[in-house]
């Protein structure tokens, strides 16, 4: 098999004999794949910072004869965000957008698009460091991309409009794929969302995650809560089991171990 | 395949770095040999594994409390390296270089996966850290040398501690990281100059 060029960025790898890595990665052209890196975890040459999270790889690529495998026979680096590493609370920030990339999308399946907002996501996380609305519009621009976009203004059940109203809520089921109207309310919804927590979201639906970062910081934390509180129950949702990820910022947030990242809402 | 065999071979095979083909291969070479080897084979696990436990200082594996390393008086007890895990500190101290005492995390931070601050010997670091006893007397750590590997791992735990350890006082410092002793830069990645440039010394 001749060898096609791609760029990659690694997802999760895992060691196999002694210095191979088992990947799996997304690449811009082909989607997920998993690939095997033969003598990776030793040779820093034919593979480049490691073939660690966080950095655009220019790869070769073999499809192997037999099974889903491909052979990754040399990675380099094209564009690089190490200095994530610098903030544990953006190193998570962008492990949690690897992680769901990850669980979100299937096994090669081209997906130009994602693999250019996951890039964006590491470029404001090392840029701007972590921030609660930047992630909101990784999730929602995520999820959109794979066709599971959250309904924010209109009822999932009878699809009444539901204008924002300053006081109202209204309920916000998951199961649902979205906002219920007061009326579908009690036997759909699995939580309520306050207004300025659903004018955050649809906001952050629309705009460059920077921009999130940057125009959608909420004046109180409860609003920034009730945002998270519903993306990650629909998130979880979907993927249908616990993110590692997320619980390693549930933990960073609680203070593990001097709460050395206590004042960084995810 | 005969099933005690086969039984050896699926636990081998548990092994990093072993295979099936390769745990087959020792199965079948320790089940033929001199059966007096496989049972000093056995016998050297055994001891190994019951009578290896943590330091209660350093957290490094150890057939003695204090470990050797923690009870050598000629070691410079103000200050501590911190490595990922017990192969590390092999490596630093068959260097030669550093003769002050360490601390082993068990571990990288790592969000992908899974692995948290609780998850690794933290509490301990700080706890060696804090002031001893009741006296209010500072335990005698002055400075602090971080040594986890250079990947976003290394990276992330070693920022995460700086920020930890600072406010407790001791002086916290970094390996240098860049082009290795005898290191070409033609094959040198982009990340690794860059680490190298940012981080070059005056002379």
């Amino acid at each position: 098999m001749q060898p096609q060029r791609d760029d990659i960025v690694v997802l999760r790898r895992a060691p196999y004999r002694d210095a191979d890595w088992i990947v799996t990665a997304l690449a811009r052209e082909r989607g997920v794949i998993s690939a095997i890196a033969r003598g990776a975890r030793r040779s820093r040459r034919r593979f480049q910072a490691g073939l660690g999270p966080f950095f655009v790889f220019s790869a070769s690529l073999r499809r192997r004869p037999k099974g889903e495998l491909w052979d990754l026979d040399s990675a380099d680096v094209a564009q690089g965000f190490s200095s994530l590493a610098a903030d544990v609370a953006a190193t998570a920030h962008a492990s949690y957008g690897t992680e769901l990339v990850r669980e979100l999308l299937p096994a090669e399946r081209p997906e130009p698009e994602v693999f250019a907002l996951l890039v964006e996501l590491y470029d404001a996380l090392a840029t701007a460091g972590p921030s609660a609305p930047a992630l909101r519009s990784f999730e929602l621009r995520l999820l959109a991309l794979v066709g599971l976009a959250p309904s924010l203004t209109r009822c999932t059940r009878c699809g009444r409009h539901l204008p924002i109203d300053e006081d109202g809520e209204v309920g916000f089921s998951p199961a649902q794929g979205g906002a219920v109207c007061a009326a579908c309310e009690p036997a759909h919804a699995g939580m309520s969302l306050g207004a300025a927590a659903r004018s955050l979201l649809i906001a952050a639906a629309e705009l460059p995650i920077a921009e999130a970062a940057a125009s959608l910081a909420p004046s109180d934390r409860g609003t920034s809560r009730a945002a998270r509180d519903a993306m990650v129950r629909l998130v979880l949702h979907h993927v249908g089991k616990p993110l590692r990820s997320l619980e390693f910022i549930a933990k960073l947030r609680q203070g593990g171990a001097g709460g050395a990242t206590k004042d960084r809402e995810a | 395949m005969a099933d005690p065999v086969a039984h050896l071979s699926r636990h081998l095979a548990r092994l990093p770095g072993i295979g099936e083909k390769t745990a087959t291969r020792l199965a079948f070479h320790l089940v033929t040999g001199p059966a007096a080897h496989a049972r000093e084979l056995a016998a050297a696990l055994l001891e190994a594994v019951d009578a290896t436990q943590l330091c209660s200082a350093c957290m490094n594996l150890t057939d003695t409390d204090p470990c050797r390393l923690c009870a050598d008086a000629s070691r410079d007890p103000t200050t501590l390296c911190v490595v990922a895990q017990p192969s590390d500190v092999m490596a630093i101290d068959r260097a030669g270089q550093f003769r002050g005492r360490y601390h082993v995390l068990h571990g990288l931070l790592s969000p992908l996966d899974g692995v948290s601050p609780d998850d690794l010997r933290i509490a301990e670091l700080v706890r060696r850290l804090e002031p001893a006893g009741e006296d209010g007397e500072r335990a005698e750590v002055r400075e602090v040398i971080l040594a986890t590997s250079a990947g976003v791992e290394g990276e992330t735990t070693a920022m995460y501690l700086a920020r930890l350890l600072k406010p407790l006082g001791v002086a916290v410092s970094r390996i240098a990281s860049g082009i290795p002793v005898g290191g070409e830069l033609e094959y040198s990645d982009q990340a690794t100059i860059a680490r190298a440039l940012e981080g070059r010394s005056a002379l």
